[in-house]
C-alpha cells in the first residue's frame, strides 16, 4: 500500500520534471481587434474587415442574397511552401446558411482564400509573399450577421504518423478575431424585393 | 587460452552466413509485397499475325477472383497516317524528330468480357519503351488507349454496361473488332515488339516487323 | 520466522528491478535523442538524392531522363489561358527541355530554392506544364512560381522526375544565373504568356 502510493509520487514527480502537466497552448486563444496582426505558424494574417456588396468581381449577387466578403493580408513565414492542408485548416467561421461561391455549403467548412488583385484561388503558398486576401461567402440577406467572429487556427511541425514526413499538423485555436460588418450602402429596390420575394 | 578463444570464433564465424541466409529469407517478403507482384513478368508470347490466345487473372476490391480469356492479333505496325478527332478522322501532321505508330489490334473475346483499362507498350530494337499515352501531338490530341470499339465499349468491371441515365445505351460490343493504339516514339525507334497487359503481372508480348503488312 | 525479512526482499528486489528497467528506459531514450532523428526516408544518408548542379543550357542526366533548363523569363503578372495571375512577387518561367531514356516519363517535380535555403514548389497557383513523351522525343516544358523578389539573385531550380520519392534518385540543380538587377527588370517586364507543352524537334505549336 505504501509502496504504490510511494510509486504514485515518484511517477508524479518524474512527469512533473518532464514537464508533462504544462499547458498545451501556453496563451490560450487571444482576443484580436479587427486590423491586427495574428502570427498563427506557419502564417502570419491580419483581418481587416468584413462588408457586404452586390457585387463580387464578374458576378453578381442572385435576388435576396448578398456577399460577405472579408478582406486582410497572408503571409507565410517559414521557409517551406504550405498546400492545402494547412490553408484550410487556417481560419473557421460560424455563419448559419453560408454557400461559397459555387453555392456549396460553406456554414462550417470555409471557402478557399481568394487573391485580392485577380481573384484566384489560393490553396497553396510559398515562403516570403505577402497577398491581400478576401474570403467571400454568399448568405441570404436576412441570414446576414451585423458581426461575426473569426477563429484563427495555429499549426504544430512534425512527422506525420502515416508516412513520417514533416508537415503542419494539428491545427488549435489560436486567435478570435472580433469583425463588425459593414451593411450595404442603402437598402435599393432590388434588395427590398429579395427580402420579401 | 588462445587457441581456445580461436576455435570459439571460427565457430561463431560458421554461423555468420547461415544468419545470412536468414536475414535474407526472413526479408524476402518485401520482395514480393512491394515489388514482385506489379512487374510484368508473366509473358505470353506471340508474333505479328498470329492469334496469340490470352488468359489473364485479375483480383476485384472484395479479393474475389475473376479471369478473362481472349484471343489477341497484333495484325499491323506502321507509321500512322491519319489520326482519329471528334467527328471522324485527319491526316496525322508529322513532328519532325518523331514518328508516330499506328498498332492495329485484333481481338476475339466474348461480348460480357470486361477490357477497360488496357495498356500498350511499344519495344525497339534497342529496348527503348515507349507507352501509348493520351497526349498532344503537336495541335492534335491523340485518343485514349482502349482495347475496345469507342461505340460499342464492353461492361465495366462491375459487370454491367456502363448505361448514361437519358441516352441510348450502346450496342453490345461484336466478338470480333479490330482497334487502332497510337504510339508516339523517336524517329530513330524501330519497333520490335508490342505489349499488351491489364493487371500485372501477366502480359502479351508479341514480335513485329513494321515492313510486314 | 524469517518471514518479515523475506517480504521486505522481495519488495526491495521488485524496486530494484523496476528502478534499473526504468534508468534503462531513461538512458536510451537519452541517447535516442542525441543521436540524429531517424525513421523518415530522408534521414537515411544513402537514399539522399544525388544533386546534380549544372547550368543553364546545359544538359543534365537524371537516368530516367535528361533536362536542361533552356531560358528564365520573369514579371509580375503571368496570362495563363485567358486569366491573368498577378503575384505580390514576382512569376518566374523556367523553361525546359526533358527527354525520356529508356521508358515513357514525365518530368513531375519543378522547385526553386533561394541562396538562404527558402523553397518554392507547384503548390497553389504554381503550376509545371510538362507532359509524358518517350524514349528519345524531347518534350519541351514551362513552369511558373512566384518567389520575393529578394529572392531572384542566386535562385536555383531543382527538376527531378517524382515529386513524392526522390530517394535514391538524381536531381538536377540549375543555376538560372539571376541578379539583383533581373529583379528589377521583372518588376517593369510584360506579362509572361502560358507555354502548353509541346513535343519533339518543332517549335511550340
Amino acid at each position: 500500500m505504501a509502496s504504490s502510493g510511494l510509486l504514485l509520487i515518484v511517477l508524479f514527480g518524474i512527469s512533473g520534471l518532464l514537464g508533462g502537466w504544462s499547458q498545451a497552448t501556453p496563451d490560450g486563444i487571444r482576443e484580436v481587434a479587427a486590423g491586427e496582426t495574428v502570427e498563427a505558424d506557419p502564417f502570419r494574417i491580419r483581418l481587416d474587415e468584413a462588408r457586404v456588396e452586390r457585387r463580387f468581381g464578374d458576378s453578381r449577387a442572385e435576388k435576396g442574397t448578398a456577399f460577405l466578403v472579408l478582406a486582410g493580408r497572408l503571409e507565410l513565414t517559414g521557409d517551406e511552401p504550405v498546400g492545402v492542408g494547412a490553408m484550410g485548416d487556417l481560419w473557421s467561421v460560424e455563419l448559419p446558411g453560408a454557400r461559397d461561391v459555387y453555392g456549396g455549403d460553406a456554414s462550417k467548412v470555409p471557402p478557399p482564400f481568394l487573391v485580392a488583385g485577380d481573384g484566384s484561388t489560393l490553396v497553396g503558398m510559398g515562403p516570403g509573399l505577402e497577398y491581400d486576401v478576401q474570403l467571400v461567402h454568399v448568405l441570404d440577406l436576412a441570414d446576414l450577421p451585423s458581426e461575426l467572429t473569426v477563429t484563427i487556427h495555429e499549426h504544430g511541425w512534425r512527422r506525420s504518423s502515416l508516412d513520417r514526413a514533416w508537415g503542419w499538423h494539428d491545427p488549435v485555436p489560436a486567435a478570435r478575431v472580433r469583425l463588425d460588418v459593414t451593411p450595404l450602402p442603402e437598402p435599393g429596390a432590388d434588395e427590398a424585393e429579395g427580402a420579401t420575394g | 587460452m588462445g587457441r581456445r578463444r580461436g576455435g570459439v570464433v571460427r565457430r561463431w564465424l560458421l554461423l555468420l552466413p547461415l544468419a545470412l541466409v536468414l536475414a535474407l529469407a526472413s526479408s524476402a517478403s518485401r520482395l514480393h509485397v512491394f515489388w514482385w507482384p506489379d512487374q510484368l513478368h508473366e509473358a505470353t508470347a506471340g508474333s505479328q499475325g498470329s492469334p496469340v490466345e490470352v488468359s489473364d487473372e485479375w483480383e476485384d476490391q472484395d479479393g474475389e477472383t475473376h479471369r478473362r480469356d481472349l484471343t489477341l492479333t497484333v495484325l499491323a505496325v506502321a507509321p500512322a497516317e491519319r489520326v482519329p478527332t471528334y467527328d471522324g478522322t485527319e491526316p496525322v501532321r508529322p513532328i519532325p524528330g518523331t514518328v508516330l505508330w499506328e498498332v492495329r489490334l485484333g481481338f476475339e473475346v466474348e461480348p460480357d468480357v470486361p477490357l477497360g483499362s488496357c495498356r500498350v507498350s511499344m519495344i525497339d530494337t534497342e529496348g527503348r519503351e515507349a507507352w501509348a499515352v493520351r497526349t498532344s501531338y503537336g495541335e492534335q490530341m491523340l485518343p485514349m488507349t482502349v482495347c475496345e470499339p469507342t461505340d460499342s465499349p464492353g461492361p465495366g468491371y462491375a459487370g454491367l454496361l456502363e448505361e448514361v441515365p437519358g441516352e441510348e445505351p450502346s450496342p453490345p460490343r461484336p466478338r470480333e473488332y479490330v482497334v487502332p493504339v497510337y504510339v508516339l516514339a523517336a524517329d530513330d525507334a524501330t519497333p520490335d515488339r508490342i505489349r499488351v497487359w491489364w493487371e500485372p503481372p501477366d502480359y502479351v508480348e508479341v514480335e513485329v516487323d513494321p515492313d510486314d503488312e | 520466522m524469517s518471514r518479515p525479512l523475506d517480504r521486505l526482499r522481495g519488495t526491495g528486489h521488485l524496486w530494484g528491478v523496476g528502478l534499473a528497467a526504468f534508468g534503462l528506459l531513461a538512458a536510451g531514450t537519452w541517447l535516442q535523442d542525441l543521436l540524429p532523428e531517424r525513421g523518415a526516408p530522408e534521414d537515411d544518408r544513402g537514399a539522399r538524392p544525388h544533386v546534380r548542379s549544372a547550368e543553364v543550357g546545359e544538359t543534365v542526366d537524371l537516368r530516367a531522363v535528361e533536362v536542361s533548363v533552356d531560358a528564365v523569363a520573369g514579371a509580375r503578372t503571368r496570362l495563363e489561358f485567358g486569366s491573368e495571375l498577378i503575384s505580390p512577387g514576382v512569376w518566374i518561367e523556367v523553361r525546359y527541355t526533358a527527354t525520356p531514356v529508356a521508358e515513357t516519363t514525365q518530368l513531375g517535380s519543378v522547385e526553386l530554392v533561394a541562396a538562404d535555403g527558402r523553397r518554392w514548389t507547384t503548390v497553389g497557383r504554381n503550376e509545371n506544364l510538362c507532359t509524358e513523351s518517350s524514349p528519345g522525343v524531347a518534350a519541351h516544358c514551362a513552369a511558373y512560381l512566384e518567389v520575393p523578389p529578394d529572392a531572384v539573385p542566386g535562385l536555383r531550380v531543382r527538376l527531378a522526375v517524382s515529386p513524392l520519392d526522390q530517394r535514391y534518385d538524381a536531381v538536377a540543380e540549375v543555376d538560372l544565373g539571376l541578379t539583383g538587377p533581373d529583379a528589377e527588370e521583372f518588376g517593369t517586364a510584360e506579362p509572361l504568356e502560358a507555354v502548353a507543352p509541346w513535343v519533339g524537334d518543332g517549335e511550340a505549336s
